[in-house]
């Protein structure tokens, strides 16, 4: 028999019995359709986290003040905009910058009102994120806090002005429940999402100016450029020697403060979140070590590279994808039980069938051959719709769930391919009893 | 000319059921010659289809031996047995067996898809076959468009397709009505004269008598036998 007479006979068998095939390839549709729909959405999504991540640079190294180490006024001190200074003295640092947020609203001629993210830093952050001005200027070291200058990201500018001039405008801004009038000096290129924001929905202040104004307007973070891609690493552990040394001796000029910082090791102060996603584990506190104590603490600063975090993403998703793939395993395997089934089912109802070919000819090899390749074909049909149905899923999930839309080819093939390994392991036992039948028993079979 | 084409020896055949034996046939010897028309005749239960099963290699003697042009068959597998079956013999039988969702033409097409023929020359052997048995402009009619008569008419097209050695049929006219029958009977005969070998399993007389050769038989052995070497 050749192959194109094996599928029409196994199609005109199955066609035979239509919405009891379509109910037995539904397991595998399952099976596979998940398998696609979660590994590409995973996929997407995974994807647009690390371009995002990405985004920042692979040079750049992100040191983030705890919230709890913000909260105390002791260790609030030690993070200053003089550090970035010291952090770009570092050998393996090209240039550094600190950050400081801070929610406000430009208020408009009418008294309407435009929430924008305010961050304040220094010039260097547009070397940092390698992030220049379309018109006018970034911040500079001259401007001063009696004239408030501000820089505003291209959306931000966009909105406001609607390709109007910007430059040399004022703009009042409400921060900290006060208006303060600040003067247009720059608009920034077009850059989009960097990490986990987006610069172009964000205005520019000097830090000094943010922090003259009051409120709480510490430095949350420090963005460190390294001096080339190879270097991160390096000056990764650098700047976190520098920080680790400047606690250690602030501590040992004030040696009260020490008991503090370790109380954030069980729960934090009081009302303060404690936020164990930040821990890295890669940082070992000052305490620990330097003071030669024996108490650890979780220490006030946490320092990560670019690659870590996407190394920590993939690893997550990876262990996500093999857990969600083991489910799906058994759902295919719990379908292949179904296709089991109702191929006994058709075994038994097609006996006198089988008398009737064994009595023109046909041999036991054939007849197990044509069961055998019916409960295939099930799964190749199941596999295809699922494989349908799984992109048109993962496409909508990519609609809806705002990540780019990502098909891989790879799961999808082994999904595949698993699933007609389930018709062949599930169809074997229905073929080789057909095939075991004895020809004048079958004939005689109603 | 017309040597022995199949050859029992001493055949027996024991079914079980249950805790009972039955004994379908208790030795048997016969010579099937080419080009004979034989019929087989004798009363329910006498082992006359096991017989024609044992003939056509589609059941195997408990005892015994079976030579099908010389061949020792009773020692094959079960696969190469429908080898044997599939180049040798045609099979007819009472209740047709027509597969049900399968034109006319198909079910005549089928033994030739395991004897591995192409699918055109399927196609051709099979409509002249069907046109052999007048049925060319039913070819594509299931059965259930087709009458009991025309019904025998593809199965004899469907056993005669494969140019098979010898034809057997058990009962063909047992489910048709007496005029149908001896169209049937007719086609038999001159499936002979043409110079094909034909043995007839009946229990009716005025069946067998269209056969030159006649075997009666009585509880799994053969009574009688008009043409032992006719």
């Amino acid at each position: 028999m050749d192959w194109v007479e094996v599928l029409r006979s196994a199609l005109t068998a199955l066609s035979a019995h239509k919405l009891r095939t379509g109910l037995s390839i539904l397991g595998v549709v399952i099976g596979v359709g998940a398998v696609v729909a979660i590994v590409s959405m995973l996929e997407g999504a995974t994807s647009q986290i690390t371009s995002r991540i990405a985004g920042l640079g692979m040079q750049t190294v992100t040191v983030t003040i705890r919230p709890t180490a913000i909260e105390d006024s002791r260790a609030r001190r030690t993070f200053t905009e003089d550090i970035s200074a010291e952090f770009r003295s570092l050998s393996a640092v090209s240039s550094a910058a600190p950050v400081s947020r801070a929610s406000g609203e430009v208020i408009l001629a009418g008294g309407s009102t435009w929430p924008v993210g305010v961050i304040g830093t220094t010039p260097e952050y547009a070397e940092v994120f390698d992030y220049y001005p379309v018109q006018g200027r970034f911040l500079h070291p001259m401007d001063e806090n009696r004239k408030k200058s501000i820089v505003l990201g291209a959306k931000v500018a966009q909105d406001l002005f609607r390709g109007d001039e910007a430059i040399g405008t004022r703009l009042t801004l409400s921060l900290y429940g006060e208006s303060e009038t600040f003067w247009v000096v720059g608009v920034m290129q077009e850059r989009g999402q960097v990490g986990f924001e987006n610069l172009d929905n964000q205005v520019y202040v000097p830090l000094a100016t943010l922090q003259s104004l009051g409120g709480s307007s510490y430095i949350t973070s420090y963005i460190v450029l390294a001096q080339s891609e190879a270097l991160v690493k390096e000056a990764g552990t650098q700047v976190e020697g520098l920080l680790n040394g400047m606690i250690y001796a602030s501590q040992q000029g004030q040696p009260q403060v020490a008991p503090q910082w370790t109380q954030f090791r069980g729960g934090g102060l009081p009302g303060v979140p404690n936020l164990p996603g930040l821990t890295t584990g890669m940082v070992v506190g000052p305490l620990a070590t330097g003071a030669g104590r024996t108490r650890t603490a979780m220490p006030p600063f946490d320092v990560r590279i670019p690659q870590e975090i996407v190394e920590t993403f993939e690893q997550t998703t990876t262990t996500m994808m093999l857990t969600l793939g083991g489910i799906a395993a058994i759902s295919l395997l719990v379908g292949g039980i179904g296709i089991m089934n109702i191929m006994l089912v058709s075994v038994a109802e097609r006996t006198q069938e089988v008398g009737i070919r064994m009595a023109v000819g046909a041999r036991p090899r054939d007849i197990s051959g044509q069961f055998l390749n019916e409960s295939v074909l099930i799964c190749v049909l199941g596999g295809l719709v699922g494989l349908g149905l799984g992109w048109v899923a993962a496409w909508l999930g990519s609609r809806f769930g705002g990540w780019p839309f990502a098909f891989s080819p790879l799961p999808a093939g082994i999904a595949f391919g698993f699933s007609i390994l389930v018709g062949v392991a599930f169809g074997l036992y229905p073929a080789l009893r057909a095939a075991r039948l004895d020809p004048v028993e079958a004939l005689s079979s109603v | 000319m017309t040597g022995p084409l199949i050859v029992l020896d001493g055949v027996k055949k024991v079914y079980r059921l249950g805790e009972t034996e039955v004994w379908a046939l208790r030795g048997v010897d016969l010579v099937v010659r080419e080009r004979e028309f034989t019929a087989v005749i004798g009363p329910s239960g006498s082992g006359k289809s096991t017989l024609l099963h044992i003939l056509g290699c589609l059941d195997r003697p408990t005892q015994g031996r079976v030579l099908v042009e010389g061949e020792e068959v009773s020692s094959l597998s079960r696969n190469e047995l429908a080898r044997v079956r599939s180049r040798n013999v045609g099979f007819v039988f009472q209740r047709f067996y027509l597969l049900p969702y399968a034109t006319a033409l198909e079910n005549v097409e089928l033994p030739l898809v395991y004897a591995g023929v192409r699918r055109r020359e399927r196609r051709v052997r099979a409509l002249e076959c069907l046109q052999a048995v007048g049925l060319a402009h039913r070819a594509r009619h299931r059965p259930t468009q087709l009458s009991g008569g025309e019904h025998q008419r593809v199965a004899i097209a469907r056993a005669l397709v494969n140019e098979p050695k010898v034809l057997l049929a058990d009962e063909p006219t047992g489910n048709l009505d007496t005029k149908t029958g001896h169209e049937v009977l007719k086609v038999f005969r001159s499936l002979n004269a043409e110079g094909r070998t034909v043995v007839v399993v009946t229990h009716a007389s005025e069946v067998a008598a269209y056969a030159k050769r006649q075997i009666r038989m009585r509880d799994g052995e053969i009574e009688e036998d008009t043409g032992g070497l006719g």
